[in-house]
């Protein structure tokens, strides 16, 4: 079957950049964002064990709280101890080899805030708080005020681009959806969501090469209308790319590491092939932005969540031991985001509802494994409180958190302002969980 | 075999007269004519010759004696011979010569043989004939004419078998009649014709080379006859003298014609040859009118080329014409036209079996006669008031305008959507599949295009996903009420879909309970928090044109959340056969939620700023009362208004068209806010939206949008009027819009993204299934998912220019970038094939972003 006529060929120019990228592969290094959309109950992921604590938090989840017995230990600061739900045996592993790290309570802010000030109406606060579009947009912007144009990631590109010159290949790719997070300032990032790209070069018939110029040529015209335009190039670039993966697909190295066929697994995985090309394609520096949905849960979050978390860590697990197949462990850090946490109270629905400030975790082998930041108080209308359900105001913002992933990866120090605008208004730059 | 034939030769005595002494000698002889002898004198007293003078009464004799008879015989049959002595004149002698006829001899027969059975006449060459000289044939006396003395002629038939020659004899006859040698005249057999090819298959008008081959003589001319008739005619075809055959145009009844060869010579002798006659195939070399308006009359065409027959049919695209035929160089043709995709067709001329076969095709221009507005205005006002431009569509509001369509999109009835099919024992209930695939049929082929159109975007704004509520019997009340109250008022739309139970569902309104201490619970906010930001006022104060208030300040505070949550409490299923009232009832998702009042939260609530209700109202004295507040908040005009526009029309409206539609919405021309019908007429006739003719040409660069995945693919469907099984809810998620299953409340796209809600869909991957379900479309081979004829398209590949313009017409308001034409006109050329032409044309105009992009 005719399966239509993609992208054009023309992309012969690629034996040269090989050679150069793999003089340069024990540079490689990796960024892989798992964004949770719905706002994930972190409330219900990073959950006190001790008995102090615990009861803090049955006292006011209670109808939705997870017995203490069925925890499973992951993690501790100092006299606290944290667990994970049953849900997340494979996360808890990474936990126990120093693999993962847990950052509590990272959210979006302008500058650091209390609850007096809050309240009082003192301090800059992000745009739209609890609101699904503004957070998440928030979260991948770290542009918590106004309308952004690009994400925090598109903007490491920019800062990293070096690095992968002279490729052509984007450095940051999306392998499920358009995500503001990847679009840079001078980088255009791309999304490949299928190893199956079927680009349909089917230059084997008399009038096939002619019909792939002219759509090229359809496609890049200059229309003079603006929204002709962006979605020509936008197609003839896609369909390059597309191309250009597709022709290193075709011979990627096999990976042995199984992957449970979830949405989340397929998505890493992946992920993954687009790793085992980055010499044919040749980058040095990859950004990776995958997802899950169905975090929203207002309503019967007991039946939903687990469901939700068990696809979350089994993939992570599956993730890093085919880094570890790869020996590409130390090189790769996957990390978590998600628009906001919800409300600590639960509602009438057996639910929650949206928050803020949430707990997010981060996993590789360049982790120092364990608990970073500051877990709130689980007082309702406390000083962590910024209203009286447990919506907790961050502790930590979003900038020192994705500041720390962003120099680990090589961003200079001079360009991670460059990247959180807010950066200098935050004690710390560095929270740590990553090896030098 | 010569048998021989004994001659009576006659002996002629010369008797002598003679003196005593003197004697000739001989004395007497017989002599044929012309024959010599000499003859000697003795006893004249000299023994020499010269002695003797010689004389004869006829013939001539030498001094010498010598005699030569005469030619012919005299009269008395006799000559006499004298010699004298020439010194003594008396003494002389005589010699009686008698006369007798020539001996005839036979040189030659012409012809040389002849056939049996055959009436012949034989040409008979030799010598000594006479006009008295008799033939004998076989023993058999024939009576020749006599030509003269070297040439008979006798006519006569061959009795004689094959094989057994004819003897020839001449007889001169007495005296000293004689017979002439013998000569054998050949016998054959029987003149035989032979036609080659004996069968042979030729087109009308098409000529056929017929060879004779005639046996057993040298006569080997033949006539050509057709069906019997010398030369053959216009009806059967003709002949020439060298058996070359012209099949007729028209085919004869039978199929085929009889050709005979006739020997000249035995006209019993002939060869046959059937030819089978196949239609010609005709050409066309003009046809008038060249361009047409397409009106209830039909139009008459005038066909001219050659090869045509009575036979003869006319196709104008795929409608055949009633065809009047002129002559084999001319048609009359008429056909009431429809409107077809590209305003284009051709007109061939088809010759049936059998053979037959198609002319060349000539291309027809069309126009829709009736023309309130022109045709590229009226294709992009229904690229945005319906699911695309069909011909017919376009033509029907070409003829009565947008005020006359706008007027019946609204009068017509909402198209009926199917209740579930019950589950079977121990079966689940009914998913969306049918749902989606009966949907997508109806906004396809249903006359409620409008209603289709804003029912979807209504959908679009005021979102339950198949994601949560993925049965049939969940999702379809919740539709129907999108249809019923697509053109009624959006405070009413609001109040029903705030109580369908899948709203309820999706966004936890239903049973959503009052605080609970004891529990440590609050009301569910989901619902208070979106009805809020996405169905009517957003999170920003917005001017009467839909830009934020300086300093974007907050429409409602957080705080006014749990108390807004609170309105909605109380709600659950309505009880079913009779069962009374309870909360948390069974699931009921055909009737409206009912209030169950002691799990309503009766407490004051400061639902907005400046807005509380207070505390002891009912559940439905609370909605009411919110809803009101809300929907009489200022931001509402312009928030739903933004969010149609750009549903309808264009991704980025300005502020001016956003506020012209707001006002209709907040007034409209009864003073009625919320009017629906109102408000989509006033998007749809904004200038902005470019479908006034005096606008037309004139949109800004930055106008237009992306055409989402269900519009582009129902678009290109109808553009091209193609049928559909509606099959195609796969096929748009692969374009990035999982129909009826949006992500999340936030819908498939959010209105803020730029530079257009749709871009969030259209990323690598959508890109490449886009552009390869637009080449699976426009070519034919989705199976049944859009199917199409492409035959007429493969008659315009004919005509290049005109195909890409057709296609242009079909799916681009005639428009194309000169750039993109020229780029396409050589992709096209570079097709071996007119279908690959015509599916390139189609492809490479379906893909350009002109396309993709609604302007």
């Amino acid at each position: 079957m005719v399966m239509g006529l993609g992208a054009a060929g023309a992309l012969g120019q690629l034996g040269g950049i090989n050679a150069l990228a793999q003089t340069n592969a024990p540079g490689y290094k990796a960024l892989v964002c798992v964004f949770l959309f719905g706002g994930c109950d972190a409330n219900s992921v990073v959950i006190p064990t001790d008995n102090a604590g615990y009861t803090a938090y049955t006292n006011v989840r209670r109808t939705i709280a997870i017995p203490q017995s069925q925890l499973l230990p992951a993690t501790s600061q100092g006299s606290a101890t944290y667990g994970l739900p049953p849900a997340m045996p494979g996360l808890q592993s990474l936990f126990q080899t120093g693999k993962a790290a847990v950052v509590a309570n990272v959210g979006t802010l302008v500058r650091p805030l209390t609850r007096a000030q809050y309240q009082a109406n003192q301090q800059p606060v992000p745009a739209n708080l609890f609101s699904h579009s503004d957070q998440q947009q928030q979260w991948q912007s770290a542009t918590p005020i106004g309308i952004a144009q690009s994400g925090w990631a598109g903007r490491i590109a920019d800062q990293v681009q070096t690095l992968n010159q002279p490729s052509k290949f984007p450095t940051a790719v999306s392998v499920n959806g358009n995500s503001l997070f990847l679009i840079g300032q001078q980088t255009q990032p791309s999304q490949i969501a299928s190893p199956n790209l079927a680009v349909l070069d089917q230059q084997k018939r008399a009038g096939d090469g002619e019909r792939l110029n002219a759509l090229q040529q359809v496609l890049t015209l200059a229309s003079g209308a603006t929204l002709v335009q962006a979605a020509g190039t936008r197609i003839n670039d896609s369909l390059t790319v597309l191309r250009q993966a597709s022709d290193a697909f075709a011979t990627l190295p096999n990976l042995t590491t199984p992957f449970p066929t979830t949405a989340l697994g397929n998505q890493l995985r992946q992920i993954v092939r687009l790793m085992q090309i980055r010499d044919t394609v040749g980058l040095q520096r990859q950004i990776f932005f995958c997802s899950q949905g169905g975090y929203d849960t207002h309503e019967n979050q007991p039946g939903a969540h687990p469901r939700l978390l068990t696809e979350l860590s089994e993939a992570i697990a599956a993730f890093q031991l085919a880094m570890e197949e790869l020996g590409l462990s130390e090189k790769v850090t996957l990390f978590t985001e998600s628009e906001f946490s919800r409300t600590f109270q639960p509602n009438a629905s057996n639910g929650t509802d949206h928050a803020w400030g949430g707990h997010q975790v981060v996993t590789g082998g360049a982790v120092r494994g364990g608990f970073y930041g500051t877990y709130p108080s689980m007082v309702l209308g406390g000083a962590d409180d910024s209203g009286s359900r447990g919506n907790w105001i961050p502790s930590t913002s979003l900038d020192q958190y994705g500041a720390t992933l962003a120099r680990w990866f090589g961003v200079p120090e001079a360009g991670l302002s460059t990247v959180f605008p807010n950066l200098g208004n935050f004690a710390t730059a560095n929270l740590g969980f990553l090896k030098a | 075999m010569w048998f021989r034939v004994t001659f009576f030769v006659l002996s002629i005595s010369l008797l002598s007269g003679q003196q005593a002494g003197v004697s000739v000698s001989p004395a007497a002889v017989a002599l044929r004519v012309g024959e010599s002898r000499t003859f000697t004198a003795a006893g004249l007293g000299s023994n020499t010759a010269t002695a003797v003078r010689w004389t004869a009464t006829a013939g001539t004799i030498s001094a010498a004696g010598q005699f030569t008879a005469p030619a012919a015989v005299p009269v008395g049959g006799t000559v006499t011979v004298r010699a004298t002595l020439a010194a003594d004149a008396t003494k002389t002698a005589t010699a009686v010569v008698t006369l007798q006829n020539a001996k005839p001899v036979i040189n030659a027969l012409a012809p040389a043989a002849v056939n049996t059975g055959l009436a012949y006449t034989l040409r008979i060459r030799g010598t000594n004939f006479m006009p008295t000289s008799a033939v004998r044939l076989a023993g058999k006396p024939a009576k020749p004419r006599f030509l003269n003395s070297t040439e008979l002629e006798v006519t006569a038939t061959a009795d004689n078998p094959a094989g057994n020659a004819i003897d020839v004899v001449v007889l001169n006859p007495d005296p000293g009649g004689a017979a002439s040698n013998v000569r054998a005249l050949a016998v054959n057999p029987a003149v035989k014709v032979t036609v080659s090819p004996a069968t042979a298959t030729v087109r009308g008008g098409a000529t056929l080379k017929l060879y004779a081959a005639v046996a057993n003589t040298v006569a080997t001319v033949v006539d050509w006859h057709v069906n019997g008739i010398a030369g053959g005619n216009a009806e059967v075809g003709r002949i020439d003298a060298t058996g070359l055959y012209t099949a007729p145009a028209a085919v004869p009844a039978a199929g085929k014609v009889e050709v005979k060869a006739v020997s000249r010579l035995d006209a019993r002798a002939f060869g046959l040859a059937t030819i089978n006659l196949l239609s010609p195939v005709p050409v066309l070399s003009s046809a008038t009118p060249t361009s047409v308006k397409i009106g209830p009359a039909a139009t008459l065409f005038t066909l001219n080329g050659s090869l045509f027959t009575p036979a003869s049919k006319v196709l104008l695209g795929s409608l055949e014409a009633k065809v009047t035929f002129v002559s084999t160089t001319q048609l009359r043709a008429t056909a009431t036209l429809a409107p077809v995709a590209g305003q284009m067709t051709t007109v061939r001329v088809v010759n049936p079996a059998p053979g037959g076969g198609e002319s060349a095709p000539l291309v027809v221009r069309l126009e829709n006669a009736q023309q309130l507005m022109s045709y590229g205005a009226a294709v992009r006002f229904l690229e945005q008031a319906s699911y695309g431009a069909h011909p017919e569509a376009i033509a029907k509001l070409q003829a009565t305008g947008r005020a006359a369509w706008l007027a019946e999109q609204f009068r017509l009835p909402v198209t009926p959507l199917p209740d579930a099919v019950p589950p079977a024992p121990n079966m689940g209930n009914e998913g969306l599949g049918r749902l989606r695939t009966t949907w997508i049929q109806n906004a396809l082929n249903a006359p409620d295009q409008l209603r289709h159109r804003v029912a979807f975007a209504l959908h679009s704004i005021l979102v339950v996903s198949g994601v949560d509520l993925s049965e049939h019997r969940q999702y379809v009340p919740y539709l129907r009420i999108l249809h019923e109250e697509a053109f009624g008022n959006y405070r009413r739309l609001l109040e029903r879909i705030t109580l369908n139970p899948a709203m309820g569902r999706y966004l936890n309104m239903m049973n959503n309970a009052k605080a609970n201490p004891a529990r440590n619970t609050v009301a569910n906010e989901n619902y208070a928090r979106e009805l809020l930001q996405l169905f009517t006022i957003g999170l920003v104060q917005l001017n009467p044109d839909g830009t934020p208030k300086a300093g974007s300040p907050a429409t409602f505070t957080p705080a006014n959340i749990p108390e807004m949550a609170k309105v909605f409490t109380g709600w659950t299923s309505a009880p079913q056969n009779g069962a009374a009232p309870r909360f948390r009832a069974p699931d009921n998702w055909a009737a409206p939620m009912i209030p169950i009042e002691a799990e309503h939260d009766t407490t004051a609530k400061a639902i907005l700023p400046g807005v509380t209700l207070p505390a002891g109202q009912m559940a439905q004295q609370d909605l009411s009362a919110a809803l009101d507040a809300i929907f009489n908040h200022p931001n509402v005009g312009p928030f739903v208004s933004y969010r149609l526009i750009q549903r309808l029309v264009t991704s980025n409206p300005s502020p001016a068209y956003v506020e012209r539609v707001a006002r209709v919405f907040n007034s409209n021309s009864s003073g009625l806010r919320g009017d629906l019908k109102e408000v989509v007429t006033a998007i749809l006739t904004d200038p902005e939206a470019g479908t006034g003719d005096g606008a037309y040409s004139e949109l800004s660069a930055g106008q237009g949008a992306l055409r989402e995945p269900l519009a582009l693919t129902l678009n290109l469907i109808r553009a091209l009027d193609m049928r559909s099984n509606g099959a195609l809810a796969g096929t748009l998620i692969g374009l990035g819009q999982n129909l009826f299953s949006p992500n999340s409340v936030f819908s498939y796209f959010s209105p803020f993204s730029k530079p257009g809600p749709e871009f969030q869909a259209l990323n690598a991957t959508s890109a490449l299934n886009t552009v390869n379900l637009i080449y699976r479309f426009t070519s034919n081979s989705t199976g049944s998912a859009a199917v199409f004829d492409l035959t007429p398209w493969d008659q315009l590949a004919a005509d290049p220019d005109a195909l890409i313009t057709a296609a242009a017409n079909a799916l681009n308001r005639g428009t194309l970038p000169a750039g993109a034409r020229s780029a396409i006109v050589a992709a096209v050329n570079a097709q071996t094939s007119r279908r690959m032409k015509a599916i390139t044309a189609l492809y490479l105009v379906g893909v350009s972003p002109q396309v993709l992009v609604k302007r």
